[in-house]
């Protein structure tokens, strides 16, 4: 496997039970994450992206369930192994989840503990994963929320997350997500519910971030937007299928697969235009039967037959 | 794999009972309820005896086994139970009854026994099981009188399980009415109703009950002690209920489908009646059957003091009152049978409730 | 001379800060709308834009009566002639709730989900023309049909369809009446970007169709500018800017509206977010 890919997700599918019957919410996924890159995951609601990213965490829980697949994570200077295989409650696996794989969630109020103090919580992360004292690991603390942005920061980390606005308690999350040096940091919509000032502020600081850290960053979006801004690598994902993998600036400008060319075309914008085009994403649609991933020239991929791709982007 | 097109087609209803049938555990203790209730409604039938008939050849008497092959080992097709045979204990003094393979009581389903009145409708003698004229049966023993505790159980079961269903459904109305008021109409007399259920809510029951118990003139007829027990019970439970109501009625105000209700200029009748009961109602449902068991265990509690129903009613409550001593724990341990009944009872119902309320709102986990 | 559907003038809402005690006293007040003037042109649309507390979904909701003004007026050319909304009592204003009507932002919350469809979108018809009963259920069928829906909806209920379905399920209901005015609170803004799309369509085709006067609130300011010609940009419940939506994106007079467009992440990843710093501006 290549030494620039940090994590390789092979063929992972999760089913959920539901009271009338089984859902596949990811259906045979297949995607790497390069190191060192932002690689987004863009994709309406039910595409998967989401449930995606929590079985990379191993956080799937019943009654869901992780039926076929392989996650193999590569950290720097160590050796491969698979997430799926590691067993439950092992050091391994305790030491994966915050240690060398962090995630920031899109509600930051429910992902807060409302009756702890911010620096009682970014405290706790220290604690769990370094071995450092208290007066240690309330500098530390200090030390991380004031690179995110929180003025006062010693005098902040008295405070509860209520007293912190929705902008500020996304950067506590930040700040205690990076405070045990993960390698990769998954981002599960952590603007979606942010005024678009504040999601100016926060993108601004991730990107800044991840200049000086050297983390592989998992966005999930479904701002196409937002993914033009932050993202290096950018995979499509519908109905818990993959439909198209690709460099950002050859999914935005240049894209291949009809519900990509259509969700692009669905974006209102300042551009001036009569009637926005509609993409359809019923299940059982007939315009986007299952196929699976080919490859493509320029270190791309589409889920169509080789026969729908136009003749300049096959290899 | 899932089938959607089935549904899109359910109604709130069916969905909540998909998924109430997934609790196994709340299924079977909702048919136990049903064939307790049952056989509460068709009490005079169901037991062989009448609660205050006497037998004088059974004082304290163990429970009967059933039997299929006797002594001598042949087989009877219909099962039977032995007879007693009074011994005294030349150690204790005390009366002994052992089952004596020699009297033989078979047991008939179906058959004529004593004479009853159904329902105070009309008179009939058939019982579901009961034995030949001058034969005995007492599957649970008998108490000091020689009263069949069977029996007795089975009447009691009448008036315990209804006082627990008439005096939630009093519950239910005090409650909603005034709550929903509370909740409804907010401002000053939500103020006053508040205050009003914090006082009642901090006045101590049991001593409240057993003094307001203790008004109820002796005199009464034993319906009359039966309705004003209720009412005594209602008279406190009400305020918990009432508070989950407002509460409920509160957060129901704000939401969207009715203000889009009252946008659409619907009067308020129709906005309650249309579009707030129908979302609490499941929840009532759910608050209620687990109000129940406190209100057996009240009734229960009150009776077994002394300060509630008395005899000749028969309530469980009233059977335990028998039970007060330590001596029956040893001497005589099937008195205690009815707080048996009382203990499932209230797990059932318990087990009931918590299944409705996880069904009751099928709408939690759908959102796309 | 401008036919005005709506003009609202002077308008302010604001909230009692409670002290809890054995006697609740009121200690203060909140002000979430702030002496707010603007006017509708009958058949146009009007975007109010702003970010979360700065009082859009407040002014609407007081502008229908679902909650009280504090004080202002807001004068509505209804079928009878001019009425000030802000006059009338609870009784007067039901017969004009034919008149104007208001869809939500949340598909999930917006439909009672123990009623039928064919229940929903008859309501409006049940209250203001009970008499008509017979009539309802042809009307009720046209309807959903003219918002993309098919006949069979009818029996079912809202937890059998998708967000973009219920939305145009909850525009059936609002328009059943045929009103004049229509406000959108946020009426896509739960909505997926495909869906969002369809039923931003499906408003611009029933805006011509029924001559209808859009009041269209939103966050998103691209939404906005694809949508309406005119727009009020509010913060802190005051209106900051207002005109004509293209003049407000090409050169924004104040400082918060600059720092809201400097905010909006563009589709080309050429285009680099570059947002103001809020520190630097003067935003009151």
């Amino acid at each position: 496997m290549n030494i620039d890919t940090i994590l390789s997700i092979r063929g992972l599918s999760v089913m959920f039970k539901t009271e009338i019957g089984e859902q596949l919410a990811v259906n045979n996924v297949s995607l790497d994450m390069k190191r060192s890159q932002t690689t987004a995951i863009v994709g309406e609601s039910g595409s998967g992206k989401s449930v995606t990213a929590y079985a990379m965490m191993r956080l799937i829980q019943a009654p869901g369930k992780i039926t076929s697949g392989q996650i193999i994570c590569t950290p720097a200077q160590q050796e491969s192994f698979d997430v799926l295989q590691l067993a439950d409650n092992s050091n391994a696996l305790y030491h994966l989840r915050g240690g060398l794989m962090a995630m920031i969630f899109q509600e930051p109020m429910t992902a807060l503990s409302p009756v702890h103090t911010i620096g009682n919580q970014v405290m706790e992360a220290i604690l769990t994963h370094q071995t450092v004292t208290k007066a240690e690991a309330f500098e530390l603390a200090c030390a991380m929320l004031d690179r995110v942005g929180i003025a006062d920061a010693s005098q902040r980390m008295q405070q509860y997350p209520f007293e912190f606005s929705g902008g500020m308690r996304q950067r506590v999350m930040i700040a205690m997500a990076l405070v045990c040096k993960p390698q990769i940091l998954i981002c599960d919509e952590p603007t979606t519910a942010l005024d678009v000032t504040i999601q100016a502020e926060i993108l601004a600081l991730l990107k800044e971030l991840k200049k000086t850290i050297q983390i592989s960053l998992l966005f999930i979006t479904h701002d196409l937007a937002v993914v033009a801004q932050i993202a290096d690598e950018v995979i499509v994902m519908n109905q818990g299928r993959v439909l198209e993998t690709g460099s950002v600036r050859q999914i935005l400008n240049d894209p291949i697969h009809p519900y990509t060319q259509n969700l692009i075309a669905a974006v209102p914008g300042m551009r001036q235009q009569d009637r926005l085009r509609p993409v359809s994403s019923k299940p059982d649609s007939t315009d986007y039967p299952s196929y699976s991933l080919i490859p493509l020239k320029g270190d791309r991929q589409v889920a169509l037959p080789v026969s729908l791709v136009p003749e300049e982007y096959r290899l | 794999m899932a089938n959607p097109e089935l549904f899109k087609d359910l109604s709130s209803r069916r969905l909540t009972w998909l998924r109430f049938k997934r609790h196994k555990l709340a299924l079977a203790s909702g048919g136990f309820l049903i064939f307790l209730y049952f056989i509460a409604a068709f009490c005079e039938f169901f037991a062989p005896y009448e609660p205050n008939w006497r037998n004088p050849k059974a004082i304290f008497a163990p429970p009967q086994e059933i039997h299929v092959i006797d002594s001598k080992g042949d087989f009877h097709f219909r099962p039977f139970v032995y007879g007693y045979s009074l011994t005294i204990n030349p150690e204790t003094w005390v009366r002994e009854y052992t089952q004596d393979p020699q009297q033989i009581h078979p047991i008939y389903f179906f058959a004529k026994g004593q004479k009853y009145q159904f329902w105070n409708l009309f008179s009939t003698e058939h019982h579901f099981i009961t034995t030949a004229s001058g034969q005995y049966l007492h599957l649970f023993g008998t108490d000091k009188l020689g009263r069949d505790i069977f029996s007795r159980i089975i009447y009691g079961a009448r008036i315990s399980l209804s006082l627990g269903l008439i005096g939630v459904a009093l519950t239910l109305v005090l409650g909603v009415l005034i709550g929903g008021l509370a909740g409804y109409v907010g401002g000053r007399i939500d103020n006053l109703i508040q205050r009003l259920i914090e006082v009642l809510q901090s006045i101590p029951t049991l001593p409240l009950w057993m003094a307001l118990s203790a008004a109820v003139p002796v005199h009464w007829s034993p319906l009359g002690v039966y309705f004003s027990i209720i009412v005594i019970l209602s008279f406190i439970q009400w305020t918990g209920l009432a508070r989950v109501v407002r509460g409920r009625f509160l957060a129901l105000r704000e939401e969207d489908f009715v203000v889009a209700a009252r946008l659409l200029g619907a009067s308020q009748l129709r906005i309650i009646t249309r579009h707030l009961l129908p979302s609490f109602l499941s929840h009532i449902i759910t608050t209620a059957t687990l109000a129940i068991p406190g209100m057996i265990l009240a009734e229960t509690a009150l009776s077994f003091l002394g300060v509630g129903l008395r005899a000749p009613v028969v309530s469980w409550g009233v059977l335990l009152q028998q039970a007060q001593n330590f001596q029956v724990i040893v001497l005589t341990p099937w008195l205690l049978l009815p707080g048996i009944f009382v203990i499932l009872v209230v797990i059932a119902f318990n087990l009931l409730g918590d299944g409705l309320r996880d069904a009751a709102d099928p709408y939690g986990g759908h959102q796309s | 001379m401008t036919d005005y559907i709506l003009e609202v003038s002077n308008f302010s809402v604001k909230f009692p800060l409670i002290k809890r005690g054995l006697l609740s006293r009121q200690v203060g007040e909140f002000t979430a709308v702030n002496n707010v003037s603007f006017s509708v042109q009958r058949g146009s649309s009007l975007g109010i834009v702003g970010e979360s507390g700065s009082g859009k979904t407040t002014l609407v909701r007081a502008i229908l009566r679902a909650i009280d003004p504090a004080s202002g007026s807001a004068v509505f050319q209804s079928q009878a002639g001019a009425v000030d909304l802000c006059q009338l009592s609870d009784k007067e204003l039901i017969p004009l709730r034919t008149q104007m009507q208001m869809i939500f932002q949340d598909p999930f919350a917006s439909l009672n989900p123990r009623m039928k469809v064919a229940d929903i979108v008859s309501e409006p018809l049940v209250i203001h023309r009970p008499e008509q009963h017979r009539e309802h259920r042809q009307t009720v069928v046209h309807m959903l049909e003219r918002v993309g829906l098919e006949a069979d909806t009818l029996h079912r209920f809202p937890h059998a369809f998708s967000g973009g379905q219920r939305q145009r399920i909850g525009i059936a209901r609002a328009l059943i009446l045929n009103p004049s005015l229509v406000i959108c609170d946020e009426a896509v803004s739960a909505l997926d970007v495909s869906v969002q799309a369809q039923v931003l369509n499906l408003l611009v085709d029933l805006q011509r169709e029924m001559n209808l006067t859009y009041i269209f609130v939103a966050h998103d300011l691209n939404v906005v500018h694809h949508f309406c010609e005119q727009a009020l940009v509010m913060y802190h419940g005051s209106v900051v800017e207002s005109g004509p939506v293209k003049q407000i994106f090409t050169s924004p007079r104040h400082d918060y509206t600059r720092l809201l467009l400097s905010a909006i992440p563009s589709l080309d990843p050429d285009i680099k977010l570059s947002p103001l710093d809020r520190n630097s501006l003067s935003l009151e």
